[in-house]
């Protein structure tokens, strides 16, 4: 019976893989064949048009695409040349030492974002001395930039870190260029509940709310 | 020592070999020009500030593609939140008027079909959308997607399974 299942999946398998033209010319002959003399077979064969051509019939036609093409490249254009993508100069002044800086090989620039509470607002520029330590800094709810040197190989520290401040709503992380590596993707930071304990960084190509 | 490339070249490239994709893919899940627009572009301006991380054309297509059909779904899935707050402050489901007509038939049918492309698991729906609504073959999604041709061809078929029981019962109407 397993067999039976298993060899009746495949050829539903098949006969959608028929309608996307993915098959061998042998293949394709050898299915076609079968969807005549399975009725089965050829019920779903004809639900998979039946479904395609919902989708084909509300599909931009080759001018409308086009069309846009053009509109989203002319906006794109604007839009780089108003929006640069180098880290302003007043994000990178600021420096705030950690004792895991090594080869100093990643500079995260943060920009805090803030809890609302009744607590006082305010932009402060923090600039602490060499001995500081990274866990001993407590954000909390203060509106700030921070600068901070950290060792490539002790990234989970940092996670670690963001992860403990737990008055703080939002974070940034900007790459500046001439760290000597890259980000893949955009990585979003996620706290699922406020409480939690874990802390991801998902590349923006994979993230999905 | 080694070449730089010539990044604008590089830009112009990706976008043209991937525009065409991505915009059938992203208006079609949120089902307005204008907003597809504005979302092909967010994806176009990300890879413009990443492009110097891609390797290549290939690579680079892939990865935009995949950016603005996430960035689309986490768009149309906002929508559907406000749209559900909106009708339950004013106590009545937010619908176009309906027009007794095989138009307004077909574009009732249109909706349900793409309510059950949203409905699909993410590994099943976003397969289906890149091979229905993008088009693509089974290798192009296979790379965009980073999974094997064969897991491909397995998803395609269980999401549309899964699509024509979802839409059994329903009555279908689709013009010839």
């Amino acid at each position: 019976m397993y067999s039976s299942v298993s060899k009746d999946k495949s050829r539903r398998e098949a006969v959608s893989a028929l309608f996307d033209e993915e098959l061998s010319t042998q293949e394709a002959q050898l299915i076609q064949e079968t969807i005549q003399a399975d009725g089965k077979l050829k019920h779903f064969h004809n639900k998979i048009q039946v479904l395609n051509t919902g989708f084909q019939s509300f599909a931009p036609d080759d001018a409308a695409v086009k069309q846009a093409q053009d509109t989203v490249l002319e906006h794109v254009r604007r839009t780089i040349r108003v929006r640069p993508t180098q880290i302003p100069w007043w994000q990178q002044s600021l420096s705030l030492p950690a004792p895991l800086v090594a080869a100093a090989t990643v500079v995260f620039v943060l920009s805090v974002g803030v809890f609302l509470s009744q607590s006082p607002l305010f932009e402060a520029h923090e600039i602490r001395s060499a001995s500081s330590s990274l866990s001993e800094f407590d954000i909390g709810s203060r509106n700030v930039n921070v600068q901070v040197n950290i060792d490539s190989a002790n990234t989970d520290q940092l996670l670690q870190w963001l992860n403990n401040q737990v008055d703080t709503q939002q974070v940034t992380i900007q790459l500046p260029d001439q760290a000597l590596f890259q980000l893949r993707g955009e990585p979003v930071m996620l706290r699922p509940e406020l409480d939690s304990e874990s802390l991801r960084i998902i590349p923006m190509e994979d993230y999905e709310e | 020592m080694l070449n730089r490339r010539d990044e604008q070249a590089f830009f112009n490239d990706v976008y043209k070999s991937a525009f065409p994709v991505l915009f059938r893919v992203v208006l079609q899940i949120l089902r307005d020009q204008e907003t597809a627009e504005e979302v092909c572009h967010d994806a176009f301006i990300k890879l413009h500030q990443h492009s110097s991380t891609l390797p290549d054309v290939d690579q680079a297509r892939y990865w935009v593609i995949r950016v603005g059909k996430n960035l689309a779904f986490n768009l149309a899935k906002r929508r559907g939140r406000e749209r559900r707050a909106m009708e339950r402050v004013y106590y009545e489901p937010q619908q176009p008027s309906r027009r007794a007509d095989q138009d307004a038939l077909e574009e009732e049918t249109i909706a349900v079909v793409r309510d059950a492309v949203e409905k699909l698991p993410r590994s099943l729906r976003d397969v289906i959308v890149l091979k229905e609504y993008g088009n693509l073959p089974y290798g192009e999604i296979a790379k965009t997607l980073g999974i094997s041709e064969g897991n491909v061809k397995v998803r395609v078929h269980r999401a549309r399974e899964r699509l024509t029981n979802l839409l059994e019962g329903v009555d279908v109407q689709f013009r010839e």
